[in-house]
C-alpha cells in the first residue's frame, strides 16, 4: 500500500511533530494578537535562504540567524510603534532586499512551489530527530511558563503588577516563535507555517471555553488535518501542503457549523 | 503593623516624560497606612501614569519613590479588554494569579462578597459592566493587598452602581485594614472616607482634605469658563450614602 512507504511514514511524522508544537503556539499567537507574525518571519526567512546561497552556509543556519535577527529588531523597536506596524515594515524589507539579491545575483534559483509549500515528503530521520526535539522542548516550555504566558497575555500591566517579567517571556516567547519556523519553513513552507499556526487554533477558539481546552482542540485538530491532508495527497497524487491546509480549512468549515448548531 | 507610621509608598518629587512631552510635573505624595487618596484630574493629566509609577509599571524620569518593603499591592487597572480569541471564565481568570499563597486569602469569602458566585462559569468576555468590575476587584483582592490601586473604579456604574461598589470597598477596607489610592474624574463621587484628594493636572494643582477642595479650584483644574453650563449640585463630594 501506498501510505507505507518509508517517505511517507516519515512525512507523517514529521507533519504531526510539526503540528504538535506548532498548534499550541498558534493559539498563543492568537492570544497576543499576533497572527502577522507567522507570516512575517517566514517573509524575512527569504532573505537568510539567500545569503546561505550566496555565502555557501547551510541555508539553516542562515535562516534561523536572520528570523532571530528579526524578531529582536521588533523587539527593541517595539516601544515607538505598535507591534503589527513594524511586523509588517520589517518582514516586508527583509524580503524585499532578499528579493533584490535574487535578481542581481543571477545563479540562484528560488522554486517559489516549495517556498510556498515546502518538501514534506523530502524529510529524512535527520529533520525528523531536529523537529521531535524542538517540539518536546516546546510543549516543555509551555507547561513550564503557562501561567505567567496566559497572565501576560490577558493584561501585561495586571501581570507586571503580580512580579512577572513580561518582557522576558515575549523574548522568550518570539524567539521560539523565530527557531520553530525558520526549523520548519524547508519542510512545510510559508503558507502551510501561517495556516498551521491560525486555523486550528481558530477552529478551537470556536469550541472551547478555557485556554487549555483551546491548546488541546487545536492540537488534535492540527494532527488530524496533517493526518488527512496527507492521505488525501497519497491517494490522489497532489501536493501535501494545499491538501493540509485544506483538511485544516474544512476542519474549521466545521467547527462553524457546530458551534451555530450549539448556539440555536 | 508597630510601623504603621511608616508611608507605604512616598514619592518624591518625581516627573515622567514622555517622548516631548511632560507628562507629570514635579509630583510628592505619600500613601500612609490604612488612608484613602483619591487623585482627580481631567483627561490626559496623567492620573494613570501616576498609578503606573506607583505600582512600579513605569520608572519616573526623575525623582525618588519608596515603597515600604513586603507591601502587598493589588491592582485594579482601567477598562481591561479581554481578547475574543482567548476563552476564559470568570473562573479561570480568578484563579489564574502568580505569586499567590491561597492559604492566606478566603477565596471564597471574596467571591461571595463580590457576588461572583453566580457567575464562575461564564465566560469574561459576556458579563456585564458591574461584574467585570466587581471581577477585578476580587481579582486584587486575591493578593490579600496592603494597598489598592483602583484605576477608575466606577467607570461603567450607573449611580446605584457606584454607590454599591464603593459600599463594599468600604466594607472591605474596613475589614482588612486596607490602604487605597483611587483615581476618579469626579469630585462628586469621591468616597466619603477619603483622607486626602490630590488634584492632578500634570502637577498637582490643590490638595487636602475632600471639604477644603473648593470648587474654584476644581474649575481651574479642568479648564471650565467661569460661566459653565455645568450647574453644580452644592458640593455633594460627601453625600455618597
Amino acid at each position: 500500500m501506498i501510505l507505507l512507504n518509508d517517505f511517507m511514514i516519515y512525512a507523517l511524522i514529521c507533519g504531526i511533530a510539526i503540528a504538535l508544537s506548532m498548534c499550541p503556539i498558534g493559539c498563543v499567537v492568537l492570544w497576543k494578537r499576533m497572527t502577522f507574525l507567522g507570516d512575517a518571519i517566514a517573509h524575512s526567512a527569504t532573505l537568510g535562504v539567500v545569503l546561505g546561497i550566496i555565502l555557501s552556509i547551510n541555508t539553516t543556519y542562515t535562516v534561523l540567524l536572520v528570523s532571530i535577527l528579526f524578531v529582536l529588531t521588533i523587539i527593541y523597536l517595539k516601544k515607538q510603534h505598535t507591534n503589527d506596524t513594524l511586523i509588517a515594515i520589517f518582514s516586508h524589507s527583509f524580503l524585499a532586499i532578499g528579493l533584490l539579491i535574487i535578481s542581481v545575483v543571477k545563479y540562484i534559483r528560488i522554486d517559489i512551489m516549495s517556498y510556498l509549500f515546502g518538501d514534506l515528503l523530502m524529510v529524512d530521520l535527520n529533520d525528523i530527530i531536529i523537529i521531535s526535539t524542538l517540539t518536546i522542548f516546546i510543549l516543555l516550555w509551555l507547561c513550564f511558563r503557562w501561567k505567567l504566558l496566559l497572565s501576560a497575555a490577558i493584561n501585561e500591566d495586571m501581570a507586571m503588577v503580580e512580579g512577572i517579567n513580561t518582557k522576558a517571556i515575549e523574548l522568550e516567547f518570539m524567539l521560539i516563535m523565530a527557531v520553530l519556523i525558520s526549523l520548519s519553513i524547508k519542510i512545510v513552507g510559508i503558507l502551510l507555517i501561517s495556516s498551521m499556526l491560525v486555523i486550528p487554533a481558530a477552529t478551537a477558539r470556536n469550541l472551547s471555553h478555557t485556554p487549555k481546552q483551546m491548546m488541546l482542540y487545536a492540537t488534535v485538530f492540527g494532527v488530524l488535518s496533517v493526518t488527512s491532508g496527507m492521505i488525501i495527497s497519497a491517494m490522489f497524487d497532489t501536493p501535501s501542503g494545499p491538501a493540509i491546509v485544506i483538511s485544516a480549512v474544512c476542519v474549521f468549515a466545521v467547527s462553524l457549523f457546530a458551534t451555530k448548531y450549539r448556539t440555536t | 503593623m508597630n510601623d504603621s507610621k511608616q508611608p507605604l509608598i512616598h514619592c518624591h518629587e518625581i516627573s515622567y516624560i514622555h517622548g516631548n512631552n511632560k507628562i507629570l510635573d514635579n509630583i510628592s505624595l505619600e500613601v500612609l497606612s490604612r488612608s484613602i487618596v483619591t487623585i482627580i484630574g481631567p483627561n490626559g493629566g496623567g492620573k494613570t501614569t501616576l498609578l503606573k509609577i506607583l505600582l512600579g509599571i513605569l520608572k519616573p524620569s526623575t525623582g525618588k519613590i519608596y515603597r515600604k518593603k513586603n507591601t502587598r499591592v493589588g491592582y485594579m487597572p482601567q477598562k481591561i479588554i479581554f481578547n475574543k480569541q482567548l476563552p476564559l471564565t470568570v473562573r479561570n481568570f480568578l484563579f489564574l494569579n502568580y505569586n499567590i499563597d491561597y492559604s492566606n486569602v478566603d477565596v471564597f469569602k471574596i467571591i461571595s462578597y463580590t457576588s461572583l458566585t453566580n457567575i464562575l462559569d461564564q465566560q469574561v468576555h459576556d458579563i456585564s459592566g458591574g461584574e467585570l468590575q466587581r471581577l477585578m476587584l476580587a481579582k486584587a483582592l486575591l493578593h490579600n493587598p496592603d494597598l489598592m490601586i483602583l484605576d477608575e473604579p466606577l467607570q461603567g456604574l450607573d449611580i446605584k452602581g457606584q454607590n454599591d461598589f464603593y459600599l463594599l470597598l468600604e466594607k472591605i477596607r474596613l475589614e482588612q485594614k486596607i490602604s487605597m489610592v483611587m483615581v476618579s474624574h469626579d469630585l462628586h463621587t469621591v468616597m466619603r472616607s477619603t483622607n486626602h484628594v490630590i488634584c492632578l493636572n500634570k502637577h498637582i494643582c490643590c490638595q487636602g482634605l475632600p471639604k477644603t477642595i473648593q470648587k474654584q479650584s476644581y474649575d481651574n483644574l479642568f479648564g471650565l469658563p467661569i460661566d459653565t453650563t455645568l450647574a453644580y449640585y452644592k458640593h455633594h463630594h460627601e453625600d455618597i450614602k
